[in-house]
């Protein structure tokens, strides 16, 4: 062969993808019929760009993972199509068709791991507890290579001071529960990427984060792909995810692709409606707040029928104090082998001396990161945890009143005034009951009204939501996610409820879902006059909800003050940390990552003075501007 | 760790205590004793001085004192009619019923009890887990038909009757001997490579007979429990990463699996002990299974109380081994903050 023909191979051979699907279609078999999932789809991954390939859940994306790793479910069947892999390293210029690889060939198995690497969406749960990190890696590069053991722990330590662990030495003999939750999922980057694949694929690497840690994730991911020349398959439903870190997009809808191209061209100016709308559902974070978002199936606001029966006369005026939290404190004390530790101060602060107030008519947004102490205030509030110190106040009969003190008539009151929508939609109703049981129990618990009544309540109460009343006896489990959580918010709404303390209602849902309850929420406090706790670690969605806004972090209120305020003019380094790590849908605003500081944001002892504040100590609270507080030490 | 071996060690005083003390409440709770029978039987055959007699063995035995009199003089805390003798001093008391010592009865029985468990113990495991992982991972094959329907025999077979069977075909087919622990012929001779070779071959269809039930109800569990940890993210990791299949199931999934059997290896035991009564009859073993249901029938005090107290020992020191055990297999409770976020 001529040096010519030579350089033009090799020239060919570069500008290959390094995936190329064709045709492909699979289809999951339930008896004797076959539902389509991935429908003769083509797509290409280029050489060193990161793909991203977004859709809702149910869109096949993670079926079409599976097949490329050839690692699909049993009852799935790849009908047609080829999936190939061509391996920038190997001299062989012909590609592997994984398509037509069995599961088990050794072929497969050295492409799985060896050449692709993956990286799952929930590194808690894709980690086993029960094998050090030092171990997953060594069993990641003996898979593949022959090493010896100083080369295996030489290239472990490498590899993890490449995606960012300060001490590897020590994280070798770790165990995944002792890291955090950024943590584990860098090494499990570190485990995709010991064998220097060419290929890595992330399956939502950063949705099971919190957001601060998210956007040190994704850039780690960029950073990796930028140094080791990767490809990469970015999988998501997050289309701010997208545009931080994405060169190309393909958009997936029911097991079709919508539309594909370079991400600023396909987000500055989407053609296909699906993408278009799925740019309207999501929340922003710049720019004029919506006053609705655009689902891409919306549902109608409840009837002003149901206005007479389901407002209740509420007894604070609007905009006076609900409900008052004063200076709460909650220690959760590390339980030990031998009953509770005696020393009280080896606890963690989950709250530490919380003060808030929630008006009545308003939305108070709550924002912080997982383990901020969102929840177990929501929990205190709710009266079912009790705090340690400090009390909650409510308006109940002309004046407010310690919640503590009231008798039990007062309690039962309180019981019914303040309802909780929790998070999970799948683990809050009950799988063996009816959703008229469902929708029944309240009345039952708090024994109002007659059988005929209720019976006519509980279908009303699906209408408000914007659901059939002929569902009324079946089952959860034959709802979608949404509409699991408008039954969720229906039973909320049934004792004619004040407040509702809405506990991150949203963030186990599709963005096009998510923008329908959003609505819905906004309708019915709107229609019913409903007061909202809305706890949410998005702070998007929190602008778009929100009157007022609270953020925590590490037990402690940082910063509270009217939405508008908060969002053009944030005063705490943290607020401004979560702000700059908020991923927006817009390409051309990359993340601003040195707000982040290398992911001592969110410790408070790290934060500069007027605001560091060490160990345990209790902030004070100075008012900026009207009613925007800031603490500092 | 070693603070907590030692904390678990000291702990088992006060349980062992406590147990006891139950044990011996227990078999005291129903109405008269030993003597109140036996007085009865000489009286009806008309022997004269029955009363006497009754009462010097009364006192002999320390059956005139109240129950927690008693209880302290059985561990040798109090002074009984022969000064301190208990379970403390090593005298394990004295059998109503075979006018014996406890100990010269029960010395016989033990070891092949403690032996014969253990390898059902054994036997358990070794088939239990391989079959319960076969299955699991050969889901709705014709080898999950073939072992589940095996299951459901040996659950639903009586252990005796199962006995029976196996001592009738080994005898036919393997010529084995029929019962007891070996062949009569070494029954008092001395040690020898025959007679072991005798009492093992005697030993296997005891064994599996116990083995049998509990062997399967644990292969069900093993399938069960690993089918669900086939499904978790972490098991589609490990093969993503290239990992052999075998690799991949046994040490991943099935390792998460087996967590709960450990946790009963105490549990395995008193099980064990108590279930296998009718097949010592059954097949005549020397084991303190039946010794134990003649001691409580003929309320044999002291008998009952130390057999008793010994199956409480063995399970204790099996729930010791199966935490240790548990602790070096999961670091998360090794380390105690499986639940941090």
């Amino acid at each position: 062969m001529a040096l010519r023909d030579q350089i033009a191979d090799a020239a060919a051979a570069a500008a290959r993808p390094i995936l190329s699907i064709h045709n492909l279609s699979i289809g999951y078999q339930f008896g004797k019929s076959v539902t389509p999932v991935i429908k003769d789809i083509s797509l290409e991954i280029p050489k060193g760009r990161i793909v991203a390939l977004v859709g809702e859940s149910g869109s096949g994306k993670t079926t079409l993972t599976q097949s490329i790793i050839g690692l699909l479910p049993a009852n799935a069947k790849l009908s047609s199509g080829r999936i190939l892999f061509h391996d920038p390293v190997k001299v062989s210029p012909l590609p592997v068709d994984i398509a037509s690889l069995r599961e088990r060939s050794e072929t497969l198995r050295a492409l799985r791991g060896g050449r692709i690497g993956m990286v799952f969406q929930e590194p808690a749960a894709a980690l086993s507890p029960v094998y050090t990190i030092g171990n997953l890696l060594a069993e990641s590069l003996l898979a593949h290579e022959n090493a010896s053991k100083d080369e295996v722990r030489a290239r472990s330590l490498d590899i993890l001071a490449r995606v960012g662990f300060g001490n590897p030495e020590q994280a070798l003999s770790q165990y995944p529960f002792e890291l955090s939750g950024g943590l584990r999922q860098r090494a499990m980057i570190a485990a995709a990427l010991i064998c220097k694949p060419a290929l890595l694929i992330a399956d939502e690497p950063t949705s099971a984060l919190d957001v601060t840690v998210q956007a040190l994730t994704l850039k780690l991911i960029a950073d990796l792909q930028r140094e080791m020349g990767l490809s990469v398959l970015l999988i998501t439903h997050d289309l701010g995810v997208v545009a931080t870190v994405a060169d190309e997009v393909v958009v997936l809808y029911r097991g079709e692709i919508m539309e594909s191209g370079s991400v600023i061209e396909l987000l500055k100016d989407p053609q296909h409606p699906y993408l278009q709308a799925l740019l309207k559902a999501g929340p922003s974070m710049s720019g004029l707040k919506e006053a609705r978002l655009t689902p891409l199936r919306p549902i109608a606001p409840p009837s002003e029928l149901f206005k007479g029966h389901w407002t209740r006369k509420h007894e604070a005026a609007p905009g006076a104090p609900l409900v008052e939290l004063k200076s709460l404190v909650k220690r959760f004390v590390k339980s030990s082998r031998w009953g509770k530790s005696a020393d009280t101060a080896t606890g963690t602060l989950a709250v530490n001396h919380v003060s808030l107030t929630v008006r009545q008519g308003e939305c108070l947004g709550l924002v912080g990161e997982s383990g901020s102490g969102k929840s177990t205030l929501c929990r205190i509030l709710m009266q079912i945890m009790q705090p340690d110190q400090g009390e909650t106040w409510v308006f109940d009969q002309g004046a407010l009143r310690d919640v503590a003190t009231l008798d039990r008539a007062g309690r039962q009151r309180f019981r019914q005034r303040v309802q909780y929508v929790f998070q999970d939609p799948f683990g809050s109703l009950n799988p063996r009951h009816t959703i008229r049981t469902v929708l029944n129990e309240p009345f039952d618990i708090h024994t109002i009204g007659t059988r005929q009544e209720r019976q006519e309540w509980a279908a009303e109460l699906l209408e408000i939501v914007g659901l059939n009343r002929h569902m009324l006896d079946r089952y959860p489990n034959t709802f979608s996610g949404g509409q699991r959580q408008r039954i969720a918010i229906a039973r909320a709404l049934a004792l004619k409820p004040d407040l509702l303390v809405c506990d991150e209602p949203v963030s186990a849902l599709d963005v096009s879902v998510q923008a329908q309850i959003l609505n819905l929420l906004q309708d019915l406090k709107d229609t019913f006059g409903l007061t909202y706790l809305f706890v949410s670690h998005d702070l998007g969605v929190i602008r778009h909800m929100a009157d007022r806004v609270a953020v925590m972090c590490q037990g402690r209120l940082v910063e509270i003050a009217p939405a508008r305020a908060l969002f053009e003019n944030p005063w705490h380094p943290y607020t401004k940390a979560l702000m700059a790590a908020a991923p927006e849908q817009d390409p051309t605003r990359k993340l601003d990552l040195t707000a982040l500081s290398d992911g001592r944001a969110s410790d408070p002892a790290c934060w500069d003075p007027p605001y560091q504040l060490l160990g345990d100590a209790k902030p004070r609270y100075e008012e900026v501007t009207p009613d925007h507080f800031v603490a500092i030490a | 760790m070693l603070r907590y071996v030692a904390m678990r060690l000291l702990w088992m005083i006060p349980m062992l205590l406590f147990i006891s003390a139950l044990i011996f409440a227990i078999i005291q709770l129903p109405p008269g004793d030993y003597l109140t029978t036996q007085v009865f039987e000489l009286e009806q055959q008309g022997q004269a001085g029955a009363q006497a007699k009754a009462q010097f063995l009364r006192k002999e035995y320390n059956l005139d004192r109240p129950l927690h009199e008693q209880y302290l003089i059985w561990l040798g805390l109090m002074e009984g009619s022969r000064g301190y003798s208990g379970l403390l001093q090593g005298d394990w008391g004295q059998s109503f019923e075979f006018q014996k010592p406890v100990a010269d009865i029960v010395a016989h029985a033990i070891g092949p009890t403690i032996a014969i468990n253990a390898l059902a113990v054994l036997v358990i495991y070794f088939v239990a887990v391989p079959l319960g992982v076969l299955a699991a991972v050969r889901k709705n094959s014709v080898i999950d038909g073939t072992i589940s329907t095996l299951i459901y025999v040996a659950m639903a077979i009586p252990g005796f009757l199962l006995a029976l069977l196996l001592l009738y075909y080994a005898n036919r087919v393997f010529g084995l001997g029929i019962g007891g622990l070996m062949d009569p012929q070494y029954e008092n001779a001395p040690w020898s490579w025959e007679k072991l070779g005798s009492i093992v071959s005697h030993m296997i269809i005891p064994v599996l007979v116990i083995a049998a039930g509990a062997a399967a109800a644990m292969t069900r569990r093993m399938r069960a429990n690993l089918l669900d940890e086939l499904e978790k993210p972490y098991v589609a990791a490990a093969r993503a990463r290239g990992l052999s299949e075998t690799k991949v199931i046994w040490k991943y999934p099935v390792r998460m699996a087996f967590s709960p059997f450990i946790a009963d290896i105490g549990d395995l035991l008193p099980g064990l002990v108590s279930g296998s009564v009718i097949v010592s009859v059954v097949l005549s073993l020397p084991a303190v299974g039946p010794i134990l249901v003649r001691a409580l029938q003929s309320q044999d005090v002291y008998l009952a109380s130390f057999i008793m107290l010994f199956v409480a020992i063995l399970t204790v020191i099996g729930m010791l081994i199966s935490d240790l055990l548990l602790a070096w297999l999961d670091p998360r409770i090794r380390l105690g903050q499986g639940a941090r976020r």
